[in-house]
């Protein structure tokens, strides 16, 4: 059995799965509960004046009749009194030791103001705390949140203030809501972070009633828009890290978060440098129990891949995360249809045909029986055939290693030395 | 024509000219594909003959320059 347990920053936990700072950890009664199934650690829901919700605040796609694949919300940040907060939080920590208890902070980007929050949070005891830069509606318009999360100057600033005084390791909560993540993230390294976690929830609209003409969710009438997250955000939040993690001067631990469900999730998230992860939408959906199987699933993994620590996962994928200009050009896949598991329903072939390079041909056997086949020298391997398909092995996209590998960059400075002027035609 | 043959046959006019003794001297990229320079050095080191290739396909763009890079980290 593989030692599951991590160190973000100094801050340790019995294994990577934390529960974000979301509603799943408003309360000591719902973080206990969390606990005792097995979570590692906890953000508590983000700490600061004390604020009034809307009711009617959550919203969700499906896919076809799948539930969730996005979730939307408008939540704000805790509308409990500090001092419940905390005294509830110093009941958690004593019960549970050796868990890790992060306090989620917002206030007003004024100095004084996060002095006074972080010295009467880590007065009762925490482990660390996580500054909630990145709540995208509501805190937002008074300031807060994203609003001074998108400022790279405000990001830098807040850190440094509360890193005069925290005592604890300081984890800066990013906001999605942002052309380049990376130009936060360093702002955080700048003002003294111990640790970036990323994703906050990213703008959004669930939809429009087509009826009544109402946003959803609409709150008397009214919208305003929310924040998504869940399963949908994965692959934003992914390359969101995978950007601060590959940055050389984001030198500081991640923690993961947006759209992890299951411990294939979270392992992903490790390859690609979180140190640990986050999850909300996915205890939302499925409960405090799913942490379970992400305990026995990692376990599992980790000791058929013969490593003796979870930690041994951090950043593995990070190096071959590289720009688009350091892929090899002459590396080829090509599609090929398997004759005995397809079922002839012509969906690669119309995705083809219409959308890609018309290089599937329709023919006739020796026994007048209708087959497909690519024509793997027009195939340029976009792979949209095997994604449309829906029969598990019947296309499989076949490797062509490159006898020379060669870059786009390479072969642009190659072009460079060898560019002339106007051609003259022989 | 499917790309793969105009491909085959720009390969094939490189390939040509090259097998003839033609050395690749300079290329220049445009909006209409790559106008690629060979020159034919004969034995007392001139050049006696250029020709120009209007190469099309972005397979065969590749094409060349991968003869181009091979050779040069050949030499490298
Ligand atoms: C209803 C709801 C409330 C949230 N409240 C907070 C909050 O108070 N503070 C915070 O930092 N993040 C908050 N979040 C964001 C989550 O902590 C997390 O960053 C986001 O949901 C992405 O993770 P997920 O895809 O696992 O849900 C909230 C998310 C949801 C769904
Ligand atoms: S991989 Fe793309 S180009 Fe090749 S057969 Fe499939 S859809 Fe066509
Ligand atoms: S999409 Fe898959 S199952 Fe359908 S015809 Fe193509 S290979 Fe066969």
């Amino acid at each position: 059995m593989a030692d599951l347990s991590v160190n973000l920053a100094g801050i340790k936990s019995p294994n990577p799965f934390w529960l974000a700072s979301a509603p799943p950890t408003n309360s000591g009664y719902q973080v206990q509960r969390a606990f005792e199934a097995g979570w590692g650690g906890a953000v508590w829901k983000t700490l600061g004046d004390p604020v009034i919700n809307v009711s009617s605040r959550f919203s969700a796609s499906t896919f076809n009749g799948q539930k969730v694949a996005g979730f939307n919300n408008i939540e704000l940040i805790t509308d409990r009194p500090l001092e419940v907060n905390l005294e509830e939080i110093y009941e958690t920590k004593k019960k549970f030791p050796n868990h890790a208890i992060v306090a989620s902070l917002m206030v007003e980007p004024k100095q004084e103001k996060w002095h006074e929050i972080v010295k009467k949070v880590e007065a009762i005891g925490v482990d660390g705390l996580e500054l909630n830069f990145g709540c995208p509606h509501g805190m937002a318009e008074r300031g807060m949140g994203s609003a001074s999360g998108q400022v790279p100057e405000l990001v830098e600033k807040q850190t440094y203030w509360v890193k005069e005084v925290a005592e604890t390791p300081v984890i800066v909560k990013l906001t999605p809501n942002i052309t380049d993540v990376t130009a936060t993230a360093y702002a955080a390294v700048q003002g003294g972070a111990d640790s970036i976690s990323l994703i906050n929830t990213i703008n959004s609209l669930m939809g429009v009633d087509i009826h009544s003409w109402n946003t959803i969710p609409h709150v008397s009438g009214k919208g305003t828009h929310g924040g998504y997250c869940g399963p949908a955000v994965k692959p934003i939040a992914l390359n969101m890290v995978a950007e601060c993690a590959r940055h050389p001067e984001i030198n500081i631990p991640i923690s993961g978060i947006g759209g992890i469900s299951n411990w294939q999730d979270a392992v992903e998230f490790m390859l690609m440098g979180s140190t640990n992860v986050q999850v909300c939408t996915a205890a939302m959906h499925h409960g405090f129990r799913i942490v379970e199987d992400m305990i026995d699933g990692l376990n599992n993994y980790l000791d058929e891949k013969g490593l003796a620590r979870a930690m041994d996962l951090i950043g593995q994928t990070v190096s071959k995360y590289q720009n688009w200009g350091d892929l090899d050009l002459n590396y080829k896949v090509a599609a090929r249809i398997n004759p005995e598991k397809c079922i002839n329903c012509n969906k690669c072939y119309i995705s083809c045909e219409d959308t890609s390079h018309q290089c599937i041909d329709r023919l006739i056997d020796a026994n007048g029986k209708s087959y497909l086949k690519v024509r793997e020298d027009d195939c340029v391997g976009c792979n949209l055939c095997s994604i449309v398909c829906p029969v598990d092995g019947a296309i499989d996209m076949i490797e062509y290693p490159s006898e020379v590998a060669m870059t786009w960059n390479e072969r642009q400075s190659l072009l460079g030395k060898m560019t002339i002027g106007e051609e003259t035609v022989s | 024509m499917h790309e793969h043959q105009l491909f085959m046959k720009e390969k094939e006019s490189i390939d040509d000219l090259v097998d003839q003794g033609y050395k690749i001297i300079g290329i220049k990229e445009d909006l209409s594909g790559a106008h690629v320079h060979f020159d034919y050095i004969d034995h007392d080191n001139r050049s006696v003959k250029t020709k120009v290739l209007h190469v099309l396909s972005a397979d065969a763009r590749k094409y060349f320059t991968t003869l181009l890079f091979a050779k040069e980290k050949r030499f490298n």
